[in-house]
């Protein structure tokens, strides 16, 4: 079992899309947050001010919230109030519950999930394991390594970034924060896995591809409403499918959870990612090299 | 008799209503190299893959170092493959494809790599990207692959597909010091007659997805060979007169043939001696036949190529 695992390990960082990943993430990163201290910088009420509406939910006229907080495309916005200053707490959460990290995270799952099928690698080995499932088993755990480790530069380079814009280190809450980054690893690897899946039974790059850009810009909240609507009628009021998906999970996650709330978006990433890697070796096992 | 390998009953491949595959026994000798022939689309790769373990049969049985069923798992890392095209990372050196398959199976022994680009005639472009080869270059290090942990069967599809004549030979030398070398059994495939004809010991033929012959290439040579071919009505009631004369090679064919193999001078005798035991014969000649011919008589004539 260790033996595939070394290999796919080797095969990940061979592979040039994962550092072109990483120094754009990288990048992007810096950029963000060089944005946030310009807008600190010049206007730090006003623009504080400005995200902290947008974050806040919609009420109707008769007091209650309306819809739903996750809105259709990449919505990053510091949660830092008025008169607070922004702390890596801030950052790191704006940059994960925006699915800005996650995107990253799944255009090169995609690219390295089908490779070995694309290229036709996959024919020197897949014949001669005794059990196909643990090709697919190996490099989900390849992409574990990847997820911690992205996760770990996403932290990394903040800090870095942090240090040269603001010139200090604001973490925020220690014991939130912790909690936070992980169990937002656990939900990130869980959505890595679904893009395995998607890759790997595809079998196509363009329309995997599309499919995770989709969830990260939160494009299957249309799906999740006609759902919702129907299960409205049917009479189960108050019912939102997204808080039960992992895309939702990653939105939603609050900064400070208490333990339940974290346990139930493990739970959530547990389902979802072992349901996506049992199907994915199952496809795999059955299908035809 | 020498140990068979490897053996397939009523192996059998399906798509939808087409049989690619059907109901094909294959017979493998230890050590042999068994040529596969048929034309494109015959439903050779289609075989190859099953034995590969890429692809699962509609029907039938695989047995292979003993081994079938499901525990035909236990024995699936000692075939080494290459299915059409080599499959290889592009962006990757020769050496670093073969590293990964060497990850794949636990080997770290130094010079290992080198060892197998040396083989396949690829020590000087081991650092090079696959991207950069050409397609001979592509399919030796396909070979290369394939010979990573040290696999009892080489099962080779098509390897000397697009490759110049130098390429054919280099193919063809390394199959040969393989066998001989490191006692492999290899099963190729190919529709290019006259190189298999160099290596092969053993021959298959398969078309429309159904195995017609299997021959060793003794058999193959005899058929193809120039003999004396004697057309009458019962071809039993000849033998005697051939054994009286001193014929030892000669083969029944079928319910109206004899072919004699040897002293084809002596044909105008031989019809001599049937006249006088008063054996009606309707034919005698001389002929011979490539083995291109042979092949084509057999899956329908030339029209269909």
């Amino acid at each position: 079992m260790f033996n595939p695992i070394k290999m796919d390990l080797y095969r990940m960082f061979r592979m040039k899309s994962l550092y072109i990943i990483w120094i754009v993430l990288a990048a992007a990163i810096l950029f963000s947050t060089y944005l946030s201290w310009e807008l600190s910088k010049y206007e730090p009420e006003a623009s504080q001010e400005s995200s902290y509406t947008q974050e806040m939910p919609q009420e109707t006229g008769d007091g209650e919230t309306e819809g739903n907080p996750v809105a259709l495309g990449m919505d990053i916005v510091l949660p830092t109030q008025p008169g607070e200053e922004i702390t890596l707490f801030d950052q790191i959460y704006a940059n994960l519950q925006g699915k800005f990290v996650a995107l990253f995270l799944l255009i090169f799952t995609v690219l390295f999930s089908a490779a070995d099928i694309n290229s036709g690698y996959i024919k020197n080995i897949g014949g001669q394991v005794r059990d196909r499932s643990g090709l697919i088993l190996s490099r989900a755990a390849a992409l574990f390594v990847f997820t911690f480790l992205t996760m770990a530069l996403n932290l990394i380079v903040q800090i870095i970034c942090q240090r040269i814009f603001f010139g200090k280190l604001l973490w925020g809450d220690a014991a939130q924060f912790w909690t936070y980054m992980g169990v937002q690893t656990v939900l990130h690897y869980a959505l890595v896995l679904i893009g395995m899946a998607l890759a790997v039974i595809l079998k196509s790059n363009v329309i995997s591809m599309t499919l995770c850009v989709c969830l990260t810009m939160n494009l299957l909240v249309i799906i999740y409403s006609a759902i919702d609507k129907v299960l409205e009628k049917l009479g189960a009021d108050g019912f939102h499918l997204i808080e039960h998906t992992v895309t939702g999970k990653i939105a939603l996650f609050p900064m400070e959870a208490g333990v339940k709330e974290s346990l139930l978006a493990v739970g959530t990433a547990v389902v979802f990612g072992t349901l996506a890697a049992a199907l994915t070796c199952g496809v795999f096992r059955r299908r035809d090299v | 008799m020498s140990e068979i390998l490897l053996q397939t009953h009523g192996l059998t491949k399906q798509y939808g209503r087409h049989k690619a595959v059907d109901h094909v026994d294959l017979h493998i000798k230890k050590g042999a190299i068994y040529g596969f022939i048929g034309r494109n689309g015959a439903g050779k790769t289609t075989c190859l893959r099953m034995i590969s373990g890429l692809a699962s049969p509609t029907e039938g049985e695989i047995s292979m170092f003993g081994r079938q069923g499901k525990d035909l798992r236990e024995v699936r890392s000692r075939i080494g493959c290459l299915i059409e095209a080599p499959g290889l990372y592009g962006n990757m050196t020769a050496y670093e494809n073969l590293k990964i398959k060497c990850r794949f199976f636990g080997i770290r022994t130094p010079g290992y790599i080198e060892d197998i680009l040396d083989t396949v005639g690829l020590k000087d472009a081991g650092k090079k990207r696959t991207k950069h080869f050409s397609l001979g270059m592509k399919q030796r290090l396909g070979i290369g692959l394939a010979l990573v942990g040290e696999p009892d069967l080489l099962v080779l599809d098509e390897p000397i597909n697009g490759l110049d004549p130098q390429g054919i030979a280099e193919v063809r030398d390394t199959i040969q010091a393989l066998r001989d070398g490191r006692n492999m059994t290899v099963l190729i495939s190919s529709h290019i007659l006259e190189e298999l004809s160099k290596i092969a010991t053993d021959y298959g033929i398969i078309h429309n997805g159904v195995l017609l012959q299997e021959m060793t290439r003794e058999e193959l040579m005899k058929r193809c060979s120039e003999r004396i071919e004697i057309t009458l009505d019962r071809p039993e009631a000849a033998l005697p007169i051939l054994d009286e004369m001193g014929f030892a090679s000669y083969q029944v064919t079928d319910r109206h043939h004899i072919h004699v193999f040897e002293r084809l001078e002596e044909s105008d005798v031989l019809n001599m001696a049937l006249a006088k035991a008063e054996i009606p014969v309707r034919g005698i000649s001389i002929t011979s036949q490539e083995l291109e011919n042979y092949f084509l008589n057999l899956t329908g004539g030339a029209s269909h190529v």
